[in-house]
């Protein structure tokens, strides 16, 4: 994959050294209908005190990724190839007990669903000390204060009383702070949030988003996004990767790539969500077909079958060849398409 | 929880006033006259009439039961007779009051469950997260085909060629049998070592392979992955979250099982020689013993409900969202 290679060291380019750097990553489940190729030759660096969001629709291999980088994915049924490099170390091949190491402490993760996410049987104090404790050494009441001043720092009230409660006595919403509190105990330098909104109402998803920024803005966190929806990205992402069947179709800085997205997917993806920016009277436009069976990925783009433009590609390149990871209209951007970039932004 | 106390006790007294109804007027159907029972040989119509209106079957059915319920609470006469509170009656058979009967035979009983719980839970589901842990691997396929072994065999199967072999031919074990804790722990545990590895080589089997799925189900759920990802050692996610999960499943199926522990009793202690209240209740019915019939019903409902709400305390007492 001499394009992965390309691509990862044009991305190395900035002065700052990446935190995260991810090379050729390949996950493939094996299931009772064959084996599926989750994820195709992905390859993204994250530097400090940045949000990269991974965009795509279920299927994408975007919560794949975010497992597979701490070594979470089920290793019975999963193979996952590639390189994930962490702050200059080698993840990808650790065992669990030396990746049990960088879990909570140094990567700490987010997900969507914080009541099936937290354990129904143990207080919130438990499960914010239990690994912290074991970590560090600490006592139980020192271990304690912590996860109190973690839980005000997440902006829950009345936290000395609250955290002797268990998961399913809080709000959705104060429940995904809890999560967010968890991640902060062990002060990791990245928080990979697997859609941390999603099972939330609007209002509490701004306000969990602006929680994760200000996080940010203290601490220098690198925060990997994982989301659906795109309207999450476009208040917190620096940048953004937009994936379809387990491969990066586009990748940019997040205002840019919102602003005028160069992949026939992108922009059919930014057709169907609502923005308040736009014009209120614009009609959303559901991209036509379903995401691709990933047991029988269709052949070349595996966007082809849903693709607008497609016909605009001449002879059957579309359908035969898959389109490489190449330049877009400015630095830093890069997408997968065979058409050139003014015949889709045009 | 006071709540929760006060309607489960509620509720287990209508449990056991309609269990003690049912009986009382089922085996009333039955054949019996405990008068003529009770009477002898030489029987004269005046003795029987006069014995019948001494224990008082010469009364209507209903204030027959009414007599019943009174004597469980005050202590009632039978003759000449005085039966103290909780008085359950008074066997014609045997001429012995019921409640001294039960008393004599319940702890054997007891000991036989209890002790078998205790082996039957350890074992399976040890074994079973051992088991599931080790899920695929030739330990696993191992347990899992004993397990199925096992869990094929009756008790009167194992315990006769295990009494056989253990015991008779080899002498590695007592004598199966059951004699008081309170005189000889030792003699009582001896005694007791045969039945209980009999009752836990059939029954841990099924809970082996329940705690299995149990676990392995558990081991899916979402907050174990979180448990993971915080970096916690994988002794502490397997033991401490997963299987918090996998317990809530599995007493569940023990709470259920409680009954046919009881059940099943009759055949444990007829193989083992255990005069329980099994056996008592066998051989009322064989003798249509009636009062003592009722008092054993009565005595394994009381048990059967007070081990549901123990199971229902220990649910509480594990998963949190449960409301008492």
């Amino acid at each position: 994959m001499g394009t992965a290679h390309e691509f990862a060291a044009a991305a190395e380019r900035p002065l700052l050294r990446s935190l995260l750097a991810v090379e050729d990553l390949g996950i493939r489940f094996h299931t009772e209908g064959g084996t599926v190729q989750a994820v195709n030759g992905l390859s993204f660096n994250l530097r400090r005190g940045r949000t990269l969001a991974v965009v795509g629709e279920s299927g994408s291999g975007k919560s794949a990724t975010g497992l597979a980088l701490l070594g979470l994915h089920d290793r019975r049924r999963t193979e996952v190839s590639g390189r994930v490099e962490f702050d200059g170390v080698e993840l990808s091949g650790l065992d669990e007990r030396r990746m049990s190491s960088y879990r909570g402490s140094r990567i700490a993760m987010v997900f969507q669903d914080a009541l099936t996410a937290l354990s129904p049987y143990h207080t919130v104090e438990h499960q914010l000390t239990d690994a912290y404790r074991r970590r560090t050494g600490v006592g139980r009441r020192q271990a304690r204060t912590r996860a109190i001043d973690m839980l005000a720092r997440v902006g829950i009230p009345d936290p000395g009383r609250r955290v002797d409660e268990y998961p399913h006595e809080f709000s959705g919403g104060m429940r995904q702070r809890v999560m967010i509190a968890m991640a902060l105990m062990g002060e990791p330098d990245l928080v990979i949030a697997d859609e941390p909104t999603t099972a939330l109402d609007v209002t509490v998803q701004a306000q969990i988003l602006e929680l994760l920024t200000e996080i940010q803005a203290e601490s220098q966190l690198a925060i990997l996004l994982i989301t659906h929806d795109l309207g999450v990205v476009a208040g917190v992402a620096h940048d953004v990767m937009v994936m379809y069947a387990g491969r990066c179709v586009e990748y940019g800085p997040a205002a840019r790539v919102l602003a005028a997205p160069e992949h026939p997917y992108t922009t059919g993806l930014l057709r169907s969500v609502p923005t308040l920016s736009g014009d209120p009277d614009s009609e959303l436009v559901p991209i036509a077909g379903s995401p691709p069976n990933l047991l029988d990925p269709p052949g070349g783009c595996a966007f082809h079958p849903r693709c607008e433009l497609r016909t605009q590609v001449s002879g059957d390149r579309c359908t035969t060849v898959v389109p490489i990871l190449g330049p877009g209209s400015a630095d830093g951007r890069t997408r997968a398409c065979h058409l050139a970039v003014e015949r889709i932004t045009a | 929880m006071f709540g929760f106390i006060l309607r489960r006790g509620l509720g287990a007294a209508l449990i056991l006033f309609a269990v003690s109804a049912v009986t009382f007027f089922l085996f009333f159907a039955l054949p019996s006259d405990p008068a003529r029972l009770s009477c002898g040989k030489t029987c004269t119509p005046q003795t029987l009439a006069a014995i019948r209106h001494n224990l008082g079957v010469d009364r209507p059915l209903f204030d027959q039961y009414w007599q019943f319920l009174h004597g469980i609470f005050d202590g009632r006469h039978f003759g000449a007779t005085w039966c103290a509170a909780p008085c359950l009656g008074y066997s014609f058979v045997n001429h012995k009051s019921v409640t001294s009967t039960l008393a004599d035979r319940f702890p054997a009983t007891l000991s036989l469950a209890v002790g078998a719980s205790v082996l039957i839970l350890t074992v399976g589901v040890g074994l079973g997260v051992i088991a599931a842990l080790r899920r695929g691997q030739a330990l696993d396929k191992r347990l899992t085909a004993i397990a199925l072994v096992g869990s094929s065999m009756q008790v009167y199967f194992v315990g006769i060629v295990a009494r056989y072999l253990l015991v008779d031919e080899f002498s590695v074990l007592p004598q199966p049998g059951y004699s008081p804790i309170t005189s000889d722990p030792g003699k009582w545990f001896g005694g007791m070592i045969l039945p209980w590895s009999t009752l836990a080589v059939v029954s841990a089997a099924t809970y082996v392979r329940f705690t299995r799925s149990s676990m392995i189900e558990a081991e899916a759920q979402e907050y174990v992955r979180t448990a993971r990802a915080q970096g916690l050692p994988p002794r502490v996610v397997h033991l401490r979250y997963a299987w918090r999960g996998a317990m809530t499943l599995v007493l569940t199926q023990f709470g259920l099982d409680l009954g046919l522990f009881l059940g099943s009793a009759v055949i444990t202690e007829t193989t083992f020689n255990i005069h329980g209240i099994a056996q008592l209740a066998v051989s009322s019915v064989t003798d249509l013993d009636l009062p003592m019939i009722t008092g054993t019903v009565l005595v394994a409902a009381a048990f059967i409900v007070l081990c549901n709400v123990a199971v229902d305390l220990c649910y509480a007492f594990i998963d949190p969202r449960v409301r008492l």
